[in-house]
């Protein structure tokens, strides 16, 4: 029996579910993925002039074999944070029990702070603010007083305010007063009130507890936080701690990267984010045209070629383009050292290389470490 | 199936109708070897003497490294896996190569590719593409090439008269449809259409991983299932054993190599995982089937150069298979690092290239009609290699955990940290070693065909000698 067709049959429906699982699927699924568009912000953009031919000398040159440019990030977790109450007394107090969140073992008598601030938060949400000048005696407004009697300082009144969020100017006149806060709004707090009323949530949970307080008409947001977790995790974290980036790559970052160098070694450190850390040009110029200038014991091969050298004659001063040392003195005592236009157009690209915290999927992580490479000259 | 010949024709009838091609495949690999070898041992230099070349554009140590690696696979392995490929399926199929100046012509062809690729990297024509960033018009002439060859061991395999088929002509088949397969997956995606974004990179990591652990693979199988058995005139311990790990590794392979905390979506680095952990199957398969065949004593104690050559292989393939299957675990800590250079090269060289150069060691003296004239070289060359491919191995492996703990670790990481930068000077020992006997190999080839094969390249005088030799009857 001649077997050929079955064995040939046998291997072609064996390559095809790796083939179809590694190359069709990731190919189609990322023609569909946009850049992320927020008003003005429009992440990412396709690299233009330069930066763009900067890229061609990246990959001429094959600096992808030294440098990866992608950022890892260890697992996070979620922290609840309630920015504005809403209007809704019944809903939110409800939201708040039903979902472990506050108020569970309150009692009626004294509150702790923050569920303090976010009951008279209510309150100057609801309708019995104007009562409070009109007629200063009713139940709910002593109880109101009560509270605030518990805020001592002006910082958390400040944050009652924020957390009210009221919209109409005569409220907000009557809220500060009520407050015992000055009128004038330059005392108003630029940065928005956060109390926290969760932490360590996993995605999952925190979805669901976001999706209760916004169904009871409130506002609040997620923060994510490097979890404690297992070592391969914390192995994860550590392009994140070294500043490398501010978070982990994602799929979008490389949008419009033709091609696409994630690279697979890291002689030396990642690029992902180069251009966030390293903003200094002259920086990279002195780096390519002399690695052992930066870093004593630098692998890094000089890319001299990329630059145009002539010896200067006596007293002439450097040019306006040169490459200076640390000290701003010429990097060649004796010479004059210029970048080529290959040379700008490479560092056009270093310093477009850049992950910015804006995308969704990925927002950038509490707790960074200090960023960059401190011991360098 | 054809069953135009009554009488199937002899090994020697056989071995003179391939000869051209093969031959011309094995010494181009050969050569490539060497090359390969030695644009390895100048892309290392770099680490002791940074500045070294540094003043030349055409040979940057980007260049350096991206022309190493393409002639190592490319180069050699595809001359090689070919050359394999042509002779053993004719061997297995009882035929005579078809159409063997078609396969002569694929040949060279797939050489002027290779030619190209080196070439255009050191032009900086490279794609940028990770492990297969050798230039698009280098890929179509690769195509071209493997298409030509494909036709004739096609051919060959489809008009046989045997009707069994060995378990090696299996992987030998499924090594012929991988490659072009991967070209033109290589061509398309990363060429004519380029692949949007990450997917770019989840297209390398495939086809890396398909070149390497599939096709390389196969052809290495091929040649561990072929010469263990025939060499120790035993048969294979279990024919299904060696299916189940043909299917795992064709199934399995492509989906390896994704590390963890890549910017892809999460199924995909899962899916790898989940790959890596199952291809222990095929692993544990070849590894008894062998082990059953063949017990390690008569490895290491083989007078015969060629099954010392596959039992290195085989160890090196188990050796590279571990690696593999605990990625989930150790992609963490050796991803970006020396590691994976060394594993990748215990695959390519320790595995397939041993595998390959005790092929050739068994294929050329019946091909030219002669025995080796050195033998003592030839021991040499397989010590040199095996301490060479140890000396690289084990300290690169050494200096990648090294180098992954400051990675991973809280210290400042701007350059290779030294136990990385130690293991690497000595791992530079290593590749001398390896160079040097790729040198004594293709001086042994050289020579032997310089000696012996005066009319071998000559087509008519093969004709005659194959008509004369299946008048005789002949003798393998």
């Amino acid at each position: 029996m001649n077997r050929t067709p079955e064995i040939l049959a046998g291997i072609l429906v064996a390559l095809v579910l790796s083939w179809y699982a590694m190359v069709w699927t990731p190919a189609s699924q990322q023609k569909d993925l946009l850049p992320y568009v927020d008003g003005e912000t429009v992440y990412p953009r396709d690299r233009a002039g330069l930066a763009k031919q900067g890229a061609e000398i990246y990959r001429a040159n094959g600096c992808y074999h030294c440098h990866s440019q992608q950022v890892r990030q260890g697992e996070v977790e979620y922290h609840l944070l309630l920015t504005r109450t809403g209007n809704n007394q019944e809903a939110l107090i409800g939201a708040l029990k039903d979902n472990d969140l506050m108020f569970a073992d309150s009692n009626g008598t004294e509150k702790k702070v923050d569920e303090a601030k976010i009951e008279l938060s209510l309150f100057l949400n609801s309708d019995d603010l104007n009562a409070t000048t009109t007629s200063p005696d009713k139940p709910e407004i002593q109880i109101a007083r009560e509270l605030l009697g518990q805020l001592k300082d002006e910082e958390s009144r400040e944050d009652v305010y924020s957390l009210a969020s009221l919209a109409q100017e005569k409220d907000k006149a009557i809220a500060r007063k009520f407050l015992g806060l000055p009128q004038t709004m330059e005392g108003e707090k630029s940065q928005r009130a956060r109390i926290e009323l969760a932490g360590s949530l996993t995605w999952d949970e925190a979805k669901s507890k976001l999706q209760a307080l916004k169904d009871a008409n409130a506002s609040a947001m997620l923060e994510p936080r490097k979890a404690n977790s297992d070592n391969v995790q914390t192995a994860l974290w550590s392009d994140v701690d070294k500043g490398w980036g501010l978070r982990r790559s994602v799929a979008r970052d490389y949008l419009f990267d033709m091609p696409a160098m994630l690279g697979d070694q890291r002689i030396g450190p990642d690029l992902a984010d180069i251009g966030g850390r390293r903003t200094d040009a002259a920086w990279h110029y002195r780096h390519l045209y002399k690695p052992r200038e930066i870093h004593e014991k630098s692998v890094m091969p000089p890319y001299a070629f990329l630059f145009n050298k002539r010896t200067l004659k006596k007293g002439e001063a450097l040019g306006a383009d040169a490459v200076t040392d640390n000290n701003g003195k010429s990097i060649e005592p004796g010479y004059e050292v210029t970048p080529k236009p290959s040379a700008h157009a490479l560092v056009a690209y270093l310093l477009s290389l850049s992950q910015p915290d804006v995308v969704p999927e990925a927002p950038a992580p509490k707790q960074m470490a200090t960023r960059p490479e401190k011991k360098t000259k | 199936m054809s069953k135009e010949n009554n009488s199937a024709p002899t090994p020697a009838v056989i071995d003179a109708a391939c000869r051209v091609p093969v031959l011309l495949l094995f010494g181009s690999a050969l050569l490539w070897l060497m090359t390969a070898s030695t644009l390895g041992v100048l892309a290392s230099f770099n680490f002791h003497v940074p500045s070294f070349l540094a003043d030349c554009p055409l040979f940057t140590y980007g260049h350096r490294a991206s022309a190493a690696w393409t002639a190592m696979l490319f180069g050699f392995g595809g001359n090689a896996a070919l050359g394999i490929t042509l002779w053993m399926l004719a061997r297995l199929c009882g035929m005579e190569l078809k159409w063997p100046n078609v396969a002569a012509l694929g040949a060279a062809m797939w050489n002027i590719g290779v030619t190209a690729a080196v070439v255009g990297l050191f032009m900086g024509d490279g794609t940028g593409q990770g492990g297969v960033d050798l230039p698009m018009y280098a890929v179509r002439i690769l195509l071209l090439g493997s298409g030509l060859m494909a036709a004739s061991a096609g051919l060959t395999c489809y008009t046989r008269s045997d009707s069994e088929l060995y378990i090696s002509t299996w992987h030998l088949v499924g090594g012929l449809v991988v490659l072009p397969w991967v070209l033109v997956t290589i061509y398309l995606l990363l060429g004519v259409d380029t692949a949007r974004g990450v997917a770019q990179y989840s297209v390398v990591t495939w086809a890396t991983s398909s070149l390497i652990q599939v096709w390389l693979g196969m052809v290495g199988l091929a040649s561990i299932y072929y010469f263990v058995p025939k060499i120790l005139g035993c048969p294979l311990y279990s024919r299904q054993l060696a299916q189940l790990g043909f299917y795992g590794i064709l199934v399995l392979g492509g989906f390896l190599g994704v590390h963890l905390g890549a910017p892809v979506p999460a199924w995909i680095i899962r899916l790898s995982d989940l790959a890596a952990v199952l291809f222990v199957l095929p692993l544990l398969a070849v590894w008894w089937n062998i082990q059953r065949t063949v017990t390690i004593r008569s490895f290491a104690t083989s007078s015969d150069l060629t099954l010392a050559f596959v039992g290195v292989a085989w160890w090196s393939y188990l050796l590279a298979g571990v690696f593999t299957v605990l990625q989930p675990w150790l992609s963490v800590h050796i991803h970006f690092t020396l590691a994976t250079v060394a594993i990748r090269h215990l695959l390519v060289f320790g595995f397939f290239g041993m595998a390959t150069i005790g092929a050739i060691y068994f294929i050329v003296p019946r091909l030219v009609g002669a025995d080796w004239d050195c033998q003592k070289c030839l021991r040499w060359s397989f010590r040199f290699a095996v301490v060479g491919l140890l000396l690289y191995v084990v300290p690169m492996v050494y200096g990648g955990f090294a180098q992954g703990g400051v990675m991973n670790g809280g210290e400042e990481y701007s350059n290779l940290p030294p136990p990385a930068l130690n293991g690497m000077r000595v791992a530079f020992l290593g590749e001398l070693l390896m160079l040097l006997a790729s040198v004594m190999v293709l001086f042994n080839f050289v020579r032997l065909i310089l000696t012996h094969c005066c009319d071998c390249c000559n087509p008519i005088e093969i004709l005659k000698m194959a008509r004369a030799a299946r008048q005789k009857g002949g003798v393998e």
